[in-house]
């Protein structure tokens, strides 16, 4: 978190995390797509041959006041394919709050574990307490024919061990722009909450 | 550790490699013609056998197995030792062997290739003689065969391996004798009215029969919270609690014999679990004390002529006969064949 008292401004560092192809970028793409203008930045986007994410997207967010601050919510995901390890924990430096967003479809759990066991990797390698770090779990294409059922996603991801604080969990499907707002507010409002309770 | 896959995905050298890695190894290989298996031992192959074949023709053979699914075993001890070239010269001569066969397919119709191909349709299954058949439905995954507790945590690391959760019923399904996999956890077991940790630990200490392991299936309960390690160390706790020294009850071992002859191609005709001084510990199907006695005199005089006894096969009367050794010293299982 970076506070700019000149400007009167706190930038929050949002960070997306999931395995490939969970949907990470497309949550960004429907908030940009609607979203209001005045609120948000362009969305930057960094991409490969295939149209895959190769470094990360980006927009910025201003909403609200925080006393007389403005937050401005930076909102990055990163490249879910295996071989960008490196550049994700790059992307992850400095993060204030994390979605994981993972796929439902019956196929990926390797993948879902493999992507949440190295988000927990990497903060640990960045000094980053995940256990208090505001962090959503976004449960995406719940639209597949083949999506597992919330109960046996979450012990997938075994969401209820070790936090003192249950981890939220909210179900999407972000190409038709099902809870891809519901999202975002649920980890600003997590964020604000952690911001109040440290100050 | 136990690792599944396709040979069409990974070849023999790099299995072996992998396998080198570890102590003790069996690595099989089911493809439709064939069934090999092949035993490592401090990084280097020991044993091979593969249909009739034993010892390097055999492990020769292997090679050529293209199309088909494999495992990995690690801590597996060889039955026997027939092979004792170095790895490298096993490895030109397997490699040598795959040329001549390329040189031989050129002048093939090109149908040739794809006699062992895994690409089958919903009803077609594989099953090698170590008793594990692999069918689809679908894209679904399905394994299927005879298992004992012995072989459970083969067919969990089976389980372990697949992407989508899976099922592993054990029994008929009115039995009600199954475990649901996720990733590394078990996360449900059932065995009639009890759930959870509990049905595991009886599945874990008793299961046994035919089984089926079908990917893409998960359950409607959650009843295992632990991990795969706490749930495994638990179950091996439980497991020497209610048992008498690890050894069989005599009911065990004739099941266990029922399994071993259910396996052979054509089924034994009777197997039977003998003393060295020829009396019969149990038994199933066709076996009676004159046979045992001949085979007990047939053991002796093969202990003599080869130091360390690990397989003997032999006709008496007609009657092919495999006797490898058993679990308890001075113990050996014989198998009446035809």
């Amino acid at each position: 978190m970076h506070i700019n008292r000149q400007k009167q401004e706190i930038n929050i560092k949002i960070v997306y995390y999931g395995p490939a192809y969970s949907g990470k970028t497309t949550n960004l793409e429907q908030l940009h797509q609607n979203l209001s203008p005045q609120l948000r930045s362009d969305l930057t986007s960094i991409h490969n041959e295939g149209d895959r994410t190769l470094f990360f997207d980006y927009m910025q967010l201003s909403v609200g006041k925080i006393g007389s601050m403005t937050p401005r919510f930076n909102l990055y995901t990163v490249p879910g394919q295996v071989r960008y390890a490196h550049t994700r924990k790059i992307v992850l430096r400095g993060v204030d709050a994390v979605v994981f967003v993972a796929d439902s479809g019956m196929n990926q759990v390797k993948q879902n574990v493999y992507s949440w066991q190295q988000l927990h990797e990497q903060l640990t390698d960045l000094s980053i307490d995940h256990k208090t770090l505001p962090l959503v779990v976004q449960l995406n294409k719940r639209d597949l024919p083949d999506a597992l059922p919330v109960p046996i996603l979450k012990r997938m991801l075994r969401l209820t061990d070790e936090r003192a604080v249950p981890v939220p969990v909210i179900e999407a499907t972000a190409v038709s722009n099902a809870g891809t707002r519901e999202t975002l507010q649920l980890i600003i409002k997590t964020v604000l909450q952690r911001l109040q309770t440290a100050t | 550790m136990n690792l599944i896959g396709t040979l069409s995905e990974v070849d023999l050298p790099s299995l072996v490699e992998l396998a080198r890695q570890m102590n003790y190894a069996c690595l099989r290989l089911y493809s439709a013609s064939d069934t090999a298996v092949i035993y490592l031992q401090d990084g280097e192959v020991v044993h091979a056998h593969c249909g009739l074949q034993e010892g390097e023709p055999a492990l020769l053979h292997a090679f050529t197995l293209r199309h088909g699914i494999f495992t990995v075993q690690s801590n597996i001890s060889p039955p026997d030792y027939t092979i004792d070239s170095p790895w490298n010269t096993l490895l030109l001569n397997g490699l040598k062997r795959l040329d001549d066969q390329a040189a031989h397919s050129k002048n093939s119709s090109p149908e040739d290739d794809d006699l062992w191909g895994f690409g089958f349709g919903d009803d077609d299954e594989l099953e090698g003689d170590g008793g594990y058949a692999v069918s689809y439905h679908g894209e679904n995954m399905v394994l299927s065969g005879s298992i004992t507790p012995d072989d459970l945590l083969e067919i969990i690391g089976a389980a372990q391996q697949m992407s989508k959760p899976s099922r592993l019923q054990i029994g008929t399904a009115d039995a009600q004798q199954m475990l649901y996999i996720l990733d590394m956890d078990v996360i449900h077991a059932q065995v009639g009215t009890a759930v959870g940790p509990e049905a595991f630990y009886e599945l874990f200490t008793h299961g046994r029969g035919r089984f089926t392991l079908e990917e893409g299936i998960y359950p409607q309960d959650i009843t295992i919270n632990q991990t795969w390690t706490e749930l495994l160390s638990d179950a091996v706790a439980y497991k020497s609690e209610h048992a008498t020294n690890g050894a069989r009850t005599t009911a065990d071992v004739q099941t266990h014999l029922q399994l071993l002859a259910e396996r052979q191609k054509p089924p034994a005709l009777g197997a039977a679990v003998l003393h060295l001084d020829g009396h019969i510990v149990a038994q199933y199907g066709q076996f009676d004390e004159s046979l045992a006695t001949q085979i007990a005199l047939m053991i002796h005089l093969g202990r003599g002529s080869k130091q360390n006894l690990a397989q003997l096969a032999f006709i008496l009367d007609n009657t092919h006969i495999n006797v490898r050794p058993y679990e308890q010293p001075d113990q050996y299982v014989a198998l009446r064949l035809k």
